[in-house]
């Protein structure tokens, strides 16, 4: 599939799944987004970068595509007409079936998975903060990264220091100033640290990459 | 008929517009945070309203940040980024983005940028959705 083809595909996908999802109801509960987070990545870790389908055995069959951070679904046939909202009620059993399709060794490419009741088609965004692409963590400026490693040590070109600051664990702020040539400011926390400091030359999108780098190590 | 106007510039349908352009976003929200009120959203999920409330509270929290006025701020967590971004010319009115692990923060930045100055075409995505 050359690359307009598949942008085109996945533009389609998207516009569907978002006039899909403004009716279902929203994951509140933090206990279920970790599980999600935590399962997903796992299957981010096994089948990415780009895209995992998994057929899916009821009437109609199913196929979900994990894609530009997102899982959606279609019916096996591909056709996009007959995507429809998955209600909160539908997560667990497919989170249950993203489970055991975790759990199994070797790369997932191509899994079948039972859908309960033979539901019909949906699309879903349950994982649409969660879902890494791997082409996206490309080219991560090294130099960014070496500066939180330092930051979070508690020393370097930084200066960082502890302080009693608003971001919880894992999480930064970046804020700007009004000089546009102006430092970023930051403020992390990792690993039981809360650190803060400037950066010098370097954009808000490769800052937030590097902060993730940094908590993936 | 003409979309209901939030703000100066800025309707429903440009916060839905710029949603749908950028990738995996979830939220485009416009708030006075002066005030901690939500002046319009756009979601991909039918949240409620306490939700919006709450990243409204958080955008004034991250824009304040030192004691200070922020023209933007990015918070990045293990689940996600949010984009919180002053308007030029009323800067109690901000937009905010709840955007995708790992998103493309400098791509939304400028969108958002543009949205707010009433340029919602600028900085396009040649390839986004």
């Amino acid at each position: 599939m050359d690359h307009d083809t598949r942008a085109a595909l996945r533009s389609d996908l998207l516009d569907a799944a978002a006039e899909g999802l403004s009716a279902s109801t929203a994951v509140t509960s933090r206990e279920n987004s970790l599980r999600y987070a935590r399962i997903l990545r796992r299957i981010r870790a096994t089948i990415l970068p780009r895209i995992l389908v998994i057929e899916c055995e009821g009437s109609p069959p199913l196929k979900l595509e994990v894609s530009n951070g997102r899982i959606l679904a279609m019916d096996a046939t591909g056709e996009r007409g007959n995507l429809a909202p998955l209600s909160s009620a539908d997560l667990p059993q497919l989170t249950c079936a993203l489970e055991r399709i975790a759990e199994q060794p070797g790369p997932i490419s191509l899994r079948s998975i039972p859908i309960p009741d033979g539901r019909p088609t949906f699309a879903t965004g349950i994982a649409a903060s969660q879902l890494q692409l791997s082409e996206q963590a490309a080219d991560l400026p090294e130099s960014v990264a070496q500066l939180f490693a330092a930051a979070a040590q508690g020393s370097g070109p930084n200066d960082a220091e502890a302080t009693a600051g608003i971001t919880g664990e894992g999480e930064i702020l970046i804020v700007g100033t009004d000089d546009p040539a102006g430092d970023l400011e930051f403020e992390a926390s990792i690993l039981g640290r809360r650190v803060h400091g400037c950066l010098k030359g370097h954009s808000l999108g490769e800052v937030v990459a590097a902060w993730a780098q940094v908590r993936r190590a | 008929m003409m979309p209901a106007a939030l703000s100066e510039g800025m309707s429903l349908a440009d916060l839905e517009h710029l949603r749908l352009r950028l990738s995996g976003c979830e939220i485009t929200m416009l708030a006075d945070i002066a005030a901690t009120t939500v002046l319009g959203v756009s979601s991909a999920l039918a949240h409620p309203q306490e939700h919006y409330d709450q990243l409204c509270t958080q955008a004034r929290t991250a824009l304040t940040y030192g004691g200070r006025p922020r023209p933007y701020a990015v918070s990045a967590s293990p689940f996600g980024v949010r984009l919180y971004l002053r308007a030029p010319d009323h800067p109690d009115e901000v937009l905010c983005l709840v955007l995708p692990h790992l998103a493309d923060v400098d791509l939304a930045l400028h969108q958002a940028q543009a949205a707010l100055t009433g340029q919602p075409h600028a900085g396009e995505s040649p390839d986004g959705p």
